[in-house]
This record gives structure tokens, C-alpha cells and sequence, in this order.
């Protein structure tokens, strides 16, 4: 009888304790960040990842699984300043909205894109800006919340998280000073902290500064859960640090990695053992690539981006610079007009169809784009629009060999000595990561020409 | 009965120990893999040296260096392909199939281009090399300029309409270079630039002042450094800034982009008065069947505007305007450009 009641016994407990973590509602908390302008891979080459388009799908198939999510962005959106990037950060912004992120933590370049912006996306953003530790005094009204806390309730208990955000002073630069107040980190965070250590059942750190600034701001601070960070991490699966239970954690740069915290939150446990649910089941990075298909809600927004470059014509807007010692670009048609088998070869190359590739792609207006797709774009004399220089479409005989303003006037002139430096100009890692001279060279390399002596004018 | 009850008693056991038992099970079986895996031929995959540090180098200057790697196991050693991080190209110089004691090399060239800096960049090694299928090849050193300046951009920040601004610029040789600055300009005509003169051996400082702009609204520009310095003949030092009258308004165009008929989007107008004397006297749109609300940003005294499209606007592109009337003398009128796509 007693080992039947013992049996019981046992029996009751499994069954018990397997309701109890049957219970449990997954939460996780996705993290993005650095995406540095990087709205969509440019499509250079194959295998590109990231995109906005690929992390909505993502996101979408987590909604999808009925799990809680809770999206947050650590910082620094754009790269630097100038129209482009305002467009950029609006248009991310309105990106992140559509994806339910909950906040966005200031990085320094987001504040180098401007105060008049930093304010009008705080006031208009469903989204909150998030900082512990950033004071802006700018003469525009701007919304930034020192701290967030969320709260999710079910039938029975609720729990709460409290994000904090802070941007390493070392990241101070000239170009923010004007209107922005950094404090110390660690001095910001002394008082949240406690704070919000007994308000929270989860404490997470976005912290904008270099890995080795987090891991200390962990040492110093147990209490937090969980610290999102990087700045300049090219591999953040690789980059996963424990400082105790504290898991630091980065998405990477230029949106190409998602992060997913996985958090098992037992609401029967929960407010007896509240620590239960601060210690994270798993962290994943999650690289954006062609599993994820494209949104249609991403992609129409990205169409919109390409519309307003488009619109304001910010092809024409970028300043140029004037050439070195005068010189000029006089385009591929003049060229041709003597090297007529080099140009008739050109014509059929890469090189020779390259503004093609950006307007089936519905690139052309774009100026980062544009660059590496047309010949002098940027400086005096060289591609401005289509409208005025279809003579300088596509990667010209003087994208290689140097404006030839000189060379047409003086023949005689010693011109066009160049060197695989100067495909390095576009054919970087990050557009071109398969380009070896060798191979490459092959593909362009173009017929010698034994041309007759011009007379003398 | 008490058949029945040992019956369940064993039942309840073997399910209690049937975890366990797996994980026992499990480690027996791989003591047996490990045991037949010591028979079969493994590569093995050793590098010379898995870190290779440049040192110093100059902006635009490249560095190529070849990681040399043996096959030091009995099976046969097979690269399935080298992988580089951002900044730097890597290849696999010799076959990607070596038998036990071959040598090969994998090259990698980190090109600095316009990077300045400490760097780490790192090459990923893939091969079937059971004990490192992934071996990391890092490359690190940092890039220098002959020729530093400080700022890289110049951020003259708000300015009031017709107030002046400066700000310096700090130009910074590398000493044994011997590198002379010949002259620093900027096209622009409000722009005026003037040495101050200090102390320091190839230190260099400017100060760059931009004069009582009448423009009202951003503007940029480029200040040009010239050096005798054959790597950075020229530097461009982009400015920015933005002179503002008695308001200012943010955006400057409206986009709606596109959307579907019947669908309900709003864009937001936000102005700050920086002169807190005028006042917003009228609004007009263009076409009518734009509607906009004035409403004040949480008693800032900043005023927010609403703006949206009746649902009754026809498909097709949105072309129109708000235009802001104001008691400004400065600034009478407000255009706002508005822009999108209905579609069906």
C-alpha cells in the first residue's frame, strides 16, 4: 500500500511539474542595429544579406508562431549626415514602425543627421527614442525617454521589463556637440538601476559603445539581464560574451544579422521566483538571407524611397568636386571617335551595360548607386543626370584611365597609365567580394590599337 | 490486485528511468564512435600563424599577405572555400585538395582605401578538417594619414539669419614626412578662412567662419586642403548647416508615397517659431481635397499639422502643396510641396 501511495506520489509531481512548464509563454526580444543606411542588399552580387525586406519577413513568421515579441534597435541608422541619409532614417524609421519596434536607442550618427529630424521623428514616431545618458538642448522640441518599461499581463500574474539605452562618451564627436549633453554611462545608469531594479522583473541594456566599454558596464551591473551592444562587429555570432548570467550580445553592422532572445516567462513561477524568468533559454543571430522572402509592405516602401530620391532630384543636389589640375571629363563618345575597336569592345563589357543593371533594377536615381555605375559622378564635368549626360553613362574609358580633358587637346600627351588600385574603388569587399585583378581583368581587358599619327591642327 | 500494482510500480519506474537511460545509452555509443573514429584518416589543419599584424600603414595604401597552412593529419584535407570579412579579400593560392604533409596558402589583401584607423579584419577558413571545419586567419594593423584633419566635416550647427559662425579645423603631419599644407580655400563666397597661428611643429589650425548668410534653410559646402603630400594632394573637409529666420518647419516636402484607395495615411508638419511674435495667419492646400488640423505640441508652443487626403481622391499621382501663411516679414509664406500615389 505505501509503495502504491509513493508511486502516486511521484506520479502527481510529473504530472504537476509538466503543467507548470507547459505553462510557460515564450518572449523574445528581437534586436537589430548599425544598419548604417543599409536599407536593402544593393544587389551587386549574389548572396547578399540584410534588408529591411528579408527582417520583416522574419519578424512576421514570430508573430506568426503567437509568441510575444518585443523588437528594439540599439542605434545608428544612418552613416553620416546629408539629405540622403535624413531620407534614409525616415524612411527606417517608418520601417521599424511597420515591424512593431517598440524603441530605438540614439546612436551618435543618428544624432549627426540633425536635431530638426531627431525631433520631428521623436514627436511623430509611434516608437520611442530611448537614452539614458544623451541630453539634447537643441531649440526643438524632442521626446527622449531615459528608461522603458513594459509590461505584459495575463489572467493571473504580469511581468515587466525596463530597457535602458546609453551611447559610450568615446563616440563624442565635434559634429554633435552643439546641441547634445553625453553623461557619463556609468553614472546615468548608478541611479536607473537601482531604480528600476525592484520595478523590473528583467533589466535590458542597449548600450552603444564598444564591446569592452559593455563588458565592464556588466561587471559593474549584475542586476542587468541582458546588454545589447557592438560597434563595428563584422561577426556577431562569434561576438556572444557571458560576464556571469549577464549574456552581451550585437546584431552586427549594416543590417544584415537579426538577434533573438529567447525568454521562457512562467506566469505560475514568475512572482515567486521572479529570476526564473531573467535567464535567458538561448540568443541566436539570425543572418538575413534569401530564406526570408521579401515583404510586400518592405518592398513598396523601398519603391517609395526610390521615388523620393527620384522626386527631389538628388542625383543633381550632390556637390561636386573640382578635378585636379584642371581637367575635365569629355565622355566615352569622344573617346570612341579615335579608339573605335576599344570603344566598339567597351560597348559589349560589363563595364559598357553598366548603368543598364541599376535601371532594370530602378537604381538610377540613387547617388550611392550611381557612382560606381557612371563615369566622374561627383566631380565637375562628370555625371550629373541622364537628362544631360548620357555621354557619361555607364563605367567609361575614364573611370579607369582619368579625366581626358588634356588628352583630347594634346594627343601627344602621355595619358591612361593606370592600375588595379583604381578598381578598388568599386570593386570592394562589400560590392565585389569575389574580384581578383586577375580574372576580372580578363573580362575588360580591351584589343591594342595602332593608331595613325594625327596631323598637327 | 497486487499483480496489478507491480505491474504499474515497474511501469512508472522504467518511465522515470527511460531519460536517464538514454543519456547513458548515448554516451556508451559515442565511447564506440570515438573509438572507430581514432581508426579513420582525419586531416588536420595547422596554419603557421593565425594572427599577421601589418603594423602601420598609410590611407590608400594596401597589404597582402599569405597565411601558409600544412596538412598534418593522414586523411586527405579538403578547403571547401575561404570566406573574408568586410575591407579585406582572401583567396586559396594552392589546390584546395592536400594529402598528408602538402603545404598550401591562402592570400589576403586588406585594401585601407579611405579607411583610417585601428583594424581587425578576419578570413574564415572553411575545410573538413574535423577539429577546426571553421578556422579563423585575422589581420590587423592600423591606418594612418600622412595628413589628419580634425574635423572631418565641419557641423556649423543652426545659425540665426544673418549671424556669423566659426569654427577651426586642426591639420595634423606626420613629422618625418616633411609634408607642407600649401593652401586651404572653400569656393563657397561666405565662406572666409584664416590662419591661427600656433606654436606646434606640424600642427597646422584654421579657423573657418561662414559670414551673415542670408539664405534661410540648409546649406553645404566643401572646404579644400592642399598639401604637398602625394597620397592626400587634396582633402575635402564637407560642411554643413542650417541659417534659420523667424521659423522653421520640418519636412520640406510632404510624401505620401503610395497607397491604396481608401486608405487612411496622415503625415505630420511640425513648426517651431523661433521668433515667437508671429503667428500662423492662414493655411491653404492645393488641391482641396487635402485636409489638414493645426493642434500645439504638448504646450510648446510648437504647432503640429495633420495632414491627410479625403477618401473620395482619385487614383492616380498626388501632385499639390500646403502653403503656410504667416505674420513674418521674413517669411510670409511657407510652401510645402506634397507628393504620392493612389492606387486602385
Amino acid at each position: 500500500m505505501k509503495m502504491y501511495f509513493g508511486c502516486l506520489i511521484i506520479v502527481t509531481f510529473i504530472f504537476i511539474s509538466t503543467k507548470i512548464y507547459g505553462s510557460a509563454t515564450d518572449l523574445l526580444i528581437i534586436f537589430s542595429g548599425e544598419e548604417l543606411g543599409n536599407l536593402e542588399p544593393c544587389g551587386c552580387f549574389e548572396g547578399q544579406i540584410g534588408g529591411i525586406s528579408r527582417r520583416y519577413a522574419l519578424i512576421d513568421s514570430f508573430r506568426k508562431q503567437k509568441k510575444i515579441i518585443l523588437p528594439v534597435s540599439l542605434g545608428d541608422l544612418t552613416k553620416s549626415s546629408g539629405r540622403q541619409e535624413v531620407i534614409k532614417m525616415e524612411i527606417l524609421c517608418c520601417a521599424l514602425e511597420r515591424m512593431d519596434y517598440i524603441l530605438h536607442n540614439l546612436g551618435e550618427k543618428d544624432l549627426e543627421v540633425g536635431p530638426q529630424l531627431i525631433s520631428y521623428l521623436s514627436q511623430t514616431n509611434k516608437i520611442a527614442f530611448l537614452s539614458s545618458n544623451v541630453q539634447i538642448t537643441s531649440p526643438f522640441p524632442t521626446k527622449i525617454n531615459k528608461y522603458v518599461l513594459k509590461e505584459y499581463v495575463d489572467s493571473k500574474n504580469s511581468f515587466k521589463i525596463a530597457f535602458l539605452g546609453i551611447l559610450s562618451k568615446s563616440f563624442f564627436n565635434n559634429n554633435i556637440s552643439d546641441f547634445v549633453n553625453i553623461i557619463e554611462p556609468i553614472k546615468a545608469l548608478e541611479l536607473l538601476v537601482k531604480q528600476l531594479h525592484d520595478k523590473a522583473n528583467l533589466i535590458i541594456l542597449l548600450s552603444h559603445a564598444p564591446l569592452g566599454e559593455s563588458i565592464e558596464i556588466a561587471k559593474l551591473f549584475p542586476e542587468i539581464g541582458l546588454i545589447i551592444t557592438g560597434h563595428g562587429i563584422e561577426e556577431p555570432k562569434d561576438s556572444i560574451t557571458y560576464v556571469n548570467n549577464t549574456a552581451i550580445v550585437s546584431s552586427g553592422t549594416g543590417g544584415k544579422y537579426i538577434g533573438v532572445a529567447e525568454y521562457s516567462i512562467n506566469n505560475k513561477l514568475a512572482p515567486l521566483y521572479a529570476k526564473v524568468f531573467t535567464k535567458s533559454k538561448s540568443v541566436e543571430i539570425i543572418p538575413l538571407d534569401n530564406k526570408y522572402k521579401d515583404s510586400l509592405e518592405m518592398v513598396s516602401l523601398l519603391k517609395d524611397y526610390q521615388q523620393m530620391l527620384m522626386d527631389e532630384d538628388l542625383l543633381s543636389k550632390t556637390p561636386q568636386m573640382p578635378l585636379l589640375n584642371g581637367l575635365s571629363y569629355v565622355g566615352n563618345l569622344t573617346c570612341g571617335t579615335c579608339h573605335k575597336l576599344v570603344y566598339d569592345h567597351w560597348s559589349k563589357t560589363q563595364h559598357g551595360v553598366s548603368y543598364n543593371t541599376l535601371v532594370n533594377k530602378g537604381h538610377q536615381y540613387d547617388p550611392e548607386c550611381i557612382r560606381c555605375h557612371t563615369t566622374g559622378y561627383g566631380f565637375i564635368s562628370g555625371f550629373l543626370n541622364y537628362e544631360n549626360n548620357q555621354n557619361l553613362i555607364n563605367v567609361g574609358c575614364e573611370s579607369c584611365h582619368g579625366a581626358g580633358s588634356e588628352h583630347v587637346k594634346n594627343v601627344s600627351n602621355v595619358y591612361g597609365v593606370t592600375d588595379e588600385s583604381i578598381c578598388d574603388m568599386c570593386h570592394d569587399n562589400e560590392h565585389s567580394p569575389e574580384f581578383q585583378f586577375k580574372g576580372y581583368w580578363e573580362r575588360i581587358k580591351h584589343p591594342k590599337e595602332f593608331l595613325k599619327k594625327l596631323p598637327k591642327p | 490486485m497486487k499483480e496489478i500494482r507491480k505491474y504499474l510500480l515497474v511501469l512508472i519506474c522504467i518511465l522515470l528511468i527511460s531519460e536517464n537511460s538514454y543519456y547513458i545509452f548515448a554516451a556508451d555509443n559515442k565511447k564506440i564512435e570515438n573509438v572507430i573514429d581514432e581508426k579513420v584518416e582525419k586531416p588536420n589543419l595547422v596554419f603557421e600563424e593565425q594572427t599577421y599584424d601589418f603594423g602601420r600603414i598609410y590611407i590608400g595604401e594596401s597589404v597582402n599577405h599569405g597565411f601558409k597552412f600544412k596538412n598534418i593529419g593522414v586523411g586527405e584535407l579538403v578547403i571547401n572555400n575561404v570566406k573574408s570579412s568586410c575591407g579585406c579579400t582572401a583567396a586559396l593560392v594552392s589546390k584546395n585538395k592536400l594529402l598528408k604533409d602538402e603545404e598550401g596558402q591562402v592570400d589576403v589583401k586588406f585594401n585601407a582605401g579611405h579607411y583610417v584607423g585601428k583594424v581587425t579584419k578576419s578570413v574564415i577558413v572553411n575545410s573538413n578538417d574535423p577539429e577546426n571545419l571553421k578556422y579563423k586567419l585575422i589581420i590587423t594593423g592600423e591606418v594612418i594619414e600622412e595628413v589628419s584633419v580634425s574635423p572631418k566635416r565641419i557641423n556649423f550647427g543652426i545659425i540665426r539669419r544673418g549671424d556669423s559662425c566659426t569654427k577651426s579645423i586642426e591639420i595634423k603631419i606626420v613629422p618625418e614626412l616633411k609634408i607642407e599644407v600649401k593652401k586651404v580655400e572653400s569656393p563657397n563666397p561666405y565662406v572666409t578662412i584664416t590662419q591661427n597661428k600656433i606654436s606646434e611643429e606640424n600642427k597646422y589650425s584654421y579657423f573657418v567662419t561662414i559670414n551673415k548668410y542670408d539664405y534661410i534653410g540648409k546649406f553645404n559646402g566643401i572646404v579644400f586642403i592642399y598639401s604637398s603630400s602625394n597620397k592626400q594632394e587634396r582633402i575635402d573637409v564637407p560642411f554643413s548647416g542650417e541659417v534659420v529666420g523667424d521659423l522653421t518647419f520640418y519636412p520640406e516636402n510632404l510624401y505620401f508615397g503610395s497607397f491604396k484607395k481608401g486608405q487612411d495615411v496622415k503625415k505630420t508638419i511640425i513648426i517651431n517659431f523661433v521668433n515667437k511674435e508671429v503667428k500662423i495667419e492662414k493655411i491653404e492646400t492645393e488641391p482641396s481635397n487635402i485636409n489638414y488640423i493645426v493642434s500645439e505640441l504638448n504646450n510648446t508652443g510648437t504647432k503640429k499639422i495633420d495632414v491627410n487626403l479625403s477618401k473620395d481622391t482619385t487614383v492616380g499621382k498626388i501632385t499639390g502643396s500646403l502653403k503656410i501663411y504667416t505674420n513674418s516679414v521674413i517669411q510670409p509664406v511657407i510652401n510645402i510641396p506634397i507628393n504620392g500615389e493612389i492606387k486602385g
